[in-house]
């Protein structure tokens, strides 16, 4: 249920990106997703699929959603490197829990392809 | 030929690529920024309040607002359906607005940007927004606020942390609530404590209940340092 307004949200921002670049048969929709959003890749493919019938638009499009790993950025010593789950939120070069999320909390509409 | 049906009038596209790079989130942020700033100039302070449905959010409110005067305090309640909260908080001469989400699972910037222009601002330094009680979906989602609190109660049990960690992870303070429970319910607040370092180590944890009204002192005294601290007015770190 929750990643129902994502996916209305995402085809509609879909919808004005192919009317803007004059895009009549979108084919891969490509979305990333990061590991530290509150939405998860299966239900934002069920609900696109349910959701592109009522779109002429997008009957021949297919959503393809690369999930990407957080980063973070120590504050100490300024290494980045990959969070694997949120429960070790420490640098491990130098241990510091003084850091930046960089990447992982968005959820992007990176490119349409067509043909 | 089209490839698709077989027609001849039907014109193929050429395969291409168009690069979009653009943020789901993008609406509601922009428009987040907008208030926060609006908010910002006029030297309101807005504290995004979550937690589950029950936590105790609005007994919050209305414990600390006897600690910060009432008169400049604005209230934003955020429930599915109702206006109880908002009467609640009335009955304390607070300025309050009922925004009700129906089936919407969380506030948005759009729902607040709706609501300011009935809410008296005049003199105010603070706007409290009470959100949608929920552990999942109010995570993340911009509203304007310049500080997330976490209403979290001691009935919930211990492992709320590491079951729920988006909320907790971006909270700057958590109120530890009812913790006149937590003997009858053998809450293990160390665990419990732990847990939140592990996921967000900056974040400052007050208990509090309604059996010592001095813990709601305590998250006043909190929330006026932070807006002090925001507005870079000279404050004393005791
Ligand atoms: N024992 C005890 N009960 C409390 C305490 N704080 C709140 N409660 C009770 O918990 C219940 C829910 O409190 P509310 O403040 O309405 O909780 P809320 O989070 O605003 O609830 P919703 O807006 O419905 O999500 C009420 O019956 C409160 O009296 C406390 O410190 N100790
Ligand atoms: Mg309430
Ligand atoms: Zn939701
Ligand atoms: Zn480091």
């Amino acid at each position: 249920m929750h990643e129902l307004s994502i996916t209305k949200d995402l085809i509609e921002l879909i919808k004005s990106e192919c009317n803007k670049n004059k895009i009549t048969n979108p084919k891969n929709i490509v979305l990333e997703l990061g590991s530290l959003t509150t939405y998860k890749k299966e239900p934002i493919l069920y609900y696109y699929n349910i959701l592109k019938k009522e779109q002429p638009l997008l009957h021949n499009s297919a959503l393809i959603i690369n999930e990407i790993q957080a980063e973070m950025q120590c504050n100490g010593c300024n290494k980045k490197s990959k969070i694997k789950t949120i429960y070790d939120i420490f640098c491990p070069c130098c241990d510091s829990t003084n850091i930046e999320i960089i990447q992982g909390r968005d959820i992007r509409l990176l490119e349409i392809q067509t043909g | 030929m089209c490839k698709e049906c077989g027609c001849e009038n039907h014109k193929q596209e050429t395969p291409k690529r168009t690069r979009i790079d653009k943020s789901l989130n993008e609406i509601n942020d922009t428009l987040a920024e907008q208030i926060s700033e609006f908010l910002k100039k006029n030297q309101i302070f807005c504290i995004n309040i979550m937690g589950s449905p029950g936590s105790g959010k609005t007994t919050v409110i209305e414990q600390i607002s006897e600690f910060l005067k009432s008169d400049e305090i604005a209230v934003i309640q955020g429930d599915l359906e109702s206006d109880i909260d908002k009467k609640r908080i009335e009955k304390r001469h607070i300025e309050s607005y009922q925004i009700n989400t129906h089936s919407g699972c969380h506030l948005n910037a759009h729902m607040i940007n709706q609501a300011l222009p009935n809410i008296k601002l005049d003199g105010k330094k603070y706007l409290v927004i009470e959100n949608v009680g929920n552990l999942v979906c109010p995570a993340g989602v911009k509203i304007g606020q310049h500080m997330n609190v976490l209403v979290s109660s001691v009935t919930e049990g211990e492992d709320k942390p590491a079951k729920y960690p988006f909320i907790f992870m971006d909270a700057q303070m958590v109120i530890l609530s009812k913790t006149d429970l937590s003997g009858v319910i053998e809450f293990n607040e160390i665990n419990y404590i732990n847990e939140i370092k592990n996921i967000n180590p900056k974040c400052r944890i007050i208990r509090a209940s309604l059996k010592n009204l001095k813990s709601f002192k305590e998250t006043a005294a909190y929330i006026k340092h932070q807006r002090n601290h925001f507005f870079d007015v000279f404050h004393d770190h005791n």
